[in-house]
């Protein structure tokens, strides 16, 4: 049983998906509870996951390998290590939560589900891919739904012409000039957003088929190819980069990071969640995966590359974030913003930096996704997301405020969220090396405060417009459990890190005691790796 | 040595002449729903005896299987010589699905001259099935011209645009023309095989047979020489940048059912493997040939796909952008390693799928609107939900999504080309977003958006007889897509076997001429045999 419970995780949302073509769209009840037991199966299946992960025994865990095709040494070959545990853990809260957000959704119901858990399923199965096709193949997959979600039930953005051109006049980049797209426009996101990623995917496809044929080894195994293959020179930097840019152009890193606040913007609610939260973490991933696994010295000595960007995305995307008047760009600027906080941590080639940066990656996940909720259930109320025309809402919605409160807390880092521990352990990671960097983060985090507070002010205090007295409240259950999901971890991890703490370490350790030929310092936490070996026993023996 | 394997009765022969039979019967009958009824029956009919033959076929051999032969013009060595190997056997079934498909989809759209109409269908399937299986030069010649009449008929007397009878005779004149060339590169083979038969005292003095002529050596200046001749022929039909000017209108012309025929059955670049390839590997692996060949291909792909971007109407995108996918399937043949062979064999039959799949779908639209046109359209997924999701699966299996059959097809071809040269493969990827950015935003236009005023209210979703069509076709795209060992096995063989050929050729293709004076004969073995030509085959084998 515990031997396939990646299989349940990855493949609960596919059956889920497939499932849901054969009930008709007229039960829309039907239609919610298929998707909900889906996501639940998978939800469930991930905590038993992360609790039966054993942090002492590291490396690999829960390894499915079935060969696809013998000749090209392609294999459907999965398993978790400490770096893909928390990421497959954040896309099923994510996956779960989304599905009751998106509860209301009345236009074509069954394909929405359907194209939602296919996104989800998809970016699970890069998370536990350990073989280059599959984790291309999954990758891939999680591009198109996006583009229908966006395309179909996704919002234009009404805002968006005032902020960026207050004469009205359109203003098209290229993107919209070639497709004659209103900038604004849905439409225009979708495109933008589909032709960024498939052009970073097929980057990195490059990389990865040069990976294949240099390789000499005819595998794409990531294991096989971590213990064998060694590149150096030229071509093995160029192959590097081609992996680097192809991925970090969805984490996104500036100046490749355009097309991502204007998908947020434009996707409907449980799709932003599910694209801040762990879509743009595939980027990361798959950098870690490939890049620090397979090409450990040229990792060393090209990381800078990513300590540079990154000073440019916290502090560029701050800034906008500060100016931008529509709450769902604030959050994607925001969002941009944060990831170079994730690309720091993993520049500093520092245990503490780069175990950071994994639970970084997790607890924004968090954050981001009860942002773009709560965003999400204001504008359903309101239908705008102009911050000028809200204010007041704390009257009519005195609990979407209260969590967007602590939303806020989670994004900017405060203690009492997982959030901080993350953020914490990047800067003391990242000091040795990068100072001024840690300086350019911290603040960031002065600034993610000012607009955090800014949109919070602009959305709940201040005198209510008439226009708003019909909005609800979050009342119900169904609308109330995801946010407290969400939040019950966020808060949870703070006071109960130490599981969590462990399994990133078991993933960082190896990967960084390769690259910077550095032993760990003495665990300071034996005692506690020891307790969280005997809970990963335990689950194990339960679960037997 | 190729082998040769026969079968318990002549079943390739059925399945030439079987079409032609029903081709006979529907011409004696008089009540149109007869008509239809038995060229269903007949089509039927042949698909079941195609699934003999895929059920009695042995994979992973490179064996020539249920060959018939029979002496038909001895003085010229020319032999009625079918057999059908891992390369063909597909195509073999691909073609009798599509007719089925089309007949099913003439079923009410061809309303007028429906006698001749199911008789053009069926003489055509016959010359087409007699490509695939013809071992002999002639033979193959014989049927390669004589397809050019049912569809020229068929673009001129069933097309719908007012350009058919241009389209029809560009289409004739075109590929004549190619014809001619190859013909003289035919009996240039053969004459080389005269040479050599007199030089040696062997019999047959001369022979078309591919067999025969696979045992004889031919110097290199020759074989560049054939292999432009034939290359001519090909290039023409396939149709290759630049040679393709005739196919946007012939597609656009001519009746659905031919665009199906046309877009979907690869003649040209079947012959490149067919016959190009394992007849002339010294010329095939010359540089100059392969980098002009590649680099067309290139040109082919990104042309293709640039010119099909600003395309409004869907049928001639459509044209454009399966010229683009032949630069795919010429760049993975002229890779000449294992994967890129396979790939562009695996292509060829997707693409019978997918972009034939895409002409039914422009059908479907064709029939409710008398328009492919943008202006035609706009919004139409909310008033055609079933015709736009298969529309979608259908478009992203051609723009290779994972999951369907386009992915695995063009991973291989891309594998395989990097493998070869890298160079090439890097711009060939690209040509993936322009796939990408053209279908989507034809799709997005006319599918998603507010309805159109210029739409009916009055235009239906699919009827059953169109569900058939569209369900049939994304059962094969899936299966394909998912589990591709069956048709991968089929045809390993035989790819291995020319890979293995060609590998022979290519480090000796400058020393042939001198061996060729140092040959001598083994005198001993009675000439014309099949156990002579084996001898030759292992006594080369042995010297190379």
């Amino acid at each position: 049983m515990l031997g396939y419970i990646l299989l349940i995780i990855l493949f609960a949302p596919f059956l889920g998906a497939i499932g849901l073509i054969f009930i008709p769209n007229r039960q829309a009840l039907q239609v919610r509870l298929v998707a909900a037991l889906s996501a639940g199966i998978c939800f469930v299946a991930a905590w038993i996951m992360f609790f039966a992960f054993d942090p002492v025994k590291g490396g690999y865990q829960f390894v499915q390998r079935y060969e696809w095709s013998k000749e090209l040494g392609i294999a459907f070959y999965l398993g978790v290590d400490g770096v893909g545990v928390p990421l497959v853990l954040a896309s099923a809260i994510l996956l779960f939560a989304g599905i009751f957000i998106s509860w209301h959704i009345k236009d074509r119901t069954k394909e929405f589900y359907i194209f939602l858990l296919i996104l989800a399923a998809a970016t699970i199965g890069v998370f536990m891919s350990l073989d280059l096709f599959f984790l291309y193949f999954f990758y891939e997959m999680s591009v198109i739904p996006m583009y229908l979600l966006l395309g179909v039930w996704g919002s234009h953005t009404k805002g968006y012409l005032a902020m960026t051109d207050p004469e009205g006049l359109k203003q098209r980049d290229s993107v919209g000039f070639i497709f004659n797209f209103a900038s604004n426009s849905k439409e225009y996101a979708a495109m933008k957003l589909t032709l960024f990623l498939s052009a970073g995917a097929v980057v990195a496809l490059m990389g990865i088929l040069l990976i294949y044929k240099l390789s000499g080894l005819n595998t794409f195994d990531i294991v096989a190819l971590k213990q064998q293959a060694h590149f150096e020179g030229p071509v093995g930097t160029l192959i590097w980069l081609l992996i680097f840019f192809g991925f970090a152009s969805i984490a996104p890193i500036w100046p490749l990071h355009s097309w991502s606040p204007v998908g947020h913007a434009a996707a409907p609610a449980a799709t932003s969640m599910l694209h801040a939260g762990v879509l743009m973490k595939l980027g990361h991933f798959s950098i870690i995966r490939i890049c620090y696994e397979i090409m450990p010295d040229l990792t060393r000595q090209l990381m800078p590359i990513a300590a540079v960007l990154c000073i440019f995305s916290i502090i560029y995307g701050g800034l906008v974030a500060f100016y931008a008047k529509d709450t769902k760009y604030v959050i994607g600027y925001s969002s941009s913003s944060h990831m170079g906080y994730v690309f720091l941590g993993m520049a500093a080639l520092d245990y503490i930096s780069l175990s950071g940066a994994v639970l970084y990656m997790f607890a924004h996940a968090l954050a981001t996704g009860m942002l773009f909720a709560m965003a999400g259930w204001v504008y359903d109320q309101t239908h705008t997301r102009h911050i000028p025309d809200l204010g007041g809402l704390i009257n009519r919605m005195p609990f979407v405020s209260g969590c967007f409160i602590v939303a806020c807390m989670a994004s900017i880092g405060m203690p009492g969220t997982v959030n901080f521990i993350a953020e914490v352990m990047i800067l003391v990671g990242a000091w040795h090396k990068y100072p001024f960097q840690v300086f350019v983060a911290v603040v960031g985090i002065v600034l993610t405060m000012g607009y955090l507070f800014r949109m919070m002010r602009g959305l709940f205090y201040g005198p209510m417009d008439e226009h708003y007295a019909h909005a609800h409240d979050a009342v119900s259950m169904v609308d109330r459990f995801p946010l407290l999901l969400m939040i019950a971890c966020s808060i949870g991890f703070f006071f109960f890190p130490f599981h969590f703490y462990e399994v990133v370490r078991a993933g960082v350790d190896p990967l960084i005691a390769r690259i910077t030929e550095v032993v760990p310092i003495a665990q300071n936490s034996g005692q506690l790796s020891a307790v969280s070996g005997q809970l990963a026993e335990g689950v194990q023996k339960a679960l037997h | 040595m190729m082998q040769e394997l026969t079968y318990a009765f002549p079943i390739l022969s059925w399945l030439v002449f079987l079409p032609l039979i029903g081709a006979l019967i529907i011409w004696v009958q008089e009540d149109q729903d007869l008509m239809r009824k038995s060229a269903l029956g007949v089509s039927g009919l042949q698909l079941a005896l195609a699934a003999l033959v895929f059920k009695d076929f042995v994979p992973e051999s490179p064996a020539m299987q249920f060959t018939e032969r029979l002496a038909w013009i001895p003085a010229l060595g020319i032999n009625y010589h079918l057999a059908v190997d891992g390369i063909s056997v597909l195509f073999v079934g691909l073609t009798a699905f599509l007719t089925l498909l089309v007949v099913l989809y003439s079923w009410d759209t061809v309303r007028i001259r429906i006698k001749e109409y199911y008789i053009a269908l069926l003489v055509l399937e016959t010359t087409i099935v007699g490509i695939f299986v013809s071992l002999d030069l002639i033979l193959f010649f014989v049927f390669w011209e004589l397809m050019l009449i049912p569809s020229y008929f068929l673009i001129k007397l069933w097309g719908g645009g007012a350009e058919r009878q241009y389209a029809a005779l560009k289409y004739v004149l075109y590929t004549l023309l190619g014809s001619v060339f190859m013909l003289v590169g035919i009996v240039l083979l053969d004459l080389n095989y005269h040479d050599w038969a007199v030089a040696h005292a062997i019999q047959p003095a001369y022979s078309f047979d591919f067999l025969d002529l696979l045992a004889v050596p031919i110097p290199v200046d020759q074989q560049l020489l054939i292999f432009w001749l034939i290359f001519l022929g090909l290039a023409f039909k396939a149709p290759m940048f630049p040679f393709h000017t005739w196919l946007p209108d012939a597609l656009v012309e001519g009746p659905i059912g031919m665009s199906v025929v046309l877009a979907g059955l690869k003649l040209g670049t079947y012959g490149f493997m067919r016959f190009s390839l394992p007849l002339l590997p010294d010329a095939a692996t010359d540089s100059h040939v392969v980098m002009t060949l590649m680099t067309l291909a290139l040109v082919g792909i990104l042309y293709g796909a640039i010119v099909a971007l600003i395309q409004p109407d869907f049928r001639r995108l459509l044209a454009f952008s399966s010229i683009s996918h032949l630069g795919f399937v010429v760049l993975g043949i002229f890779a000449l390693n294992f994967q890129g062979l396979q790939g562009s064999l695996l292509t060829m039959i997707n693409l019978g799928f997918s972009t034939a799949g895409l002409f039914f779908i422009a059908g479907f639209l064709y029939v409710r609107r008398h328009s492919t046109d943008l202006s035609a359209f706009g919004g139409a997924a909310k008033q055609v939900p079933l015709l736009a999701t298969f529309l979608l699966i259908i478009g992203l299996a051609s723009i290779g999504l994972p999951g369907t059959n386009g992915f695995v097809g063009e991973f291989l071809i891309l594998l395989g080309t990097f493998q070869a040269y890298w160079l090439f493969g890097v711009f060939a990827v690209t040509g993936v977003i322009f796939g990408a950015a053209y279908f989507l935003w034809y799709y997005e236009r006319a599918m998603f958006g507010p309805l159109s005023p210029n739409l009916p209210r009055t235009i239906t979703d699919l009827n059953a007889r169109e569900m058939i069509i569209a369900v049939s076709l994304c059962v094969m795209i899936f299966w394909i897509g998912l589990y591709p060992s069956p048709f991968l096995r089929m045809m390993n063989g035989s790819v291995a076997a020319l890979v293995e050929r060609l590998e022979r050729a290519a480090p000796t293709a400058a020393s042939t001429r001198a061996l060729n004076v140092k040959r001598e004969t083994s005198d001993d073995i009675r000439p014309g045999t099949s156990s002579h030509v084996s001898r030759l085959m292992s006594h080369e084998k042995a010297r190379l």
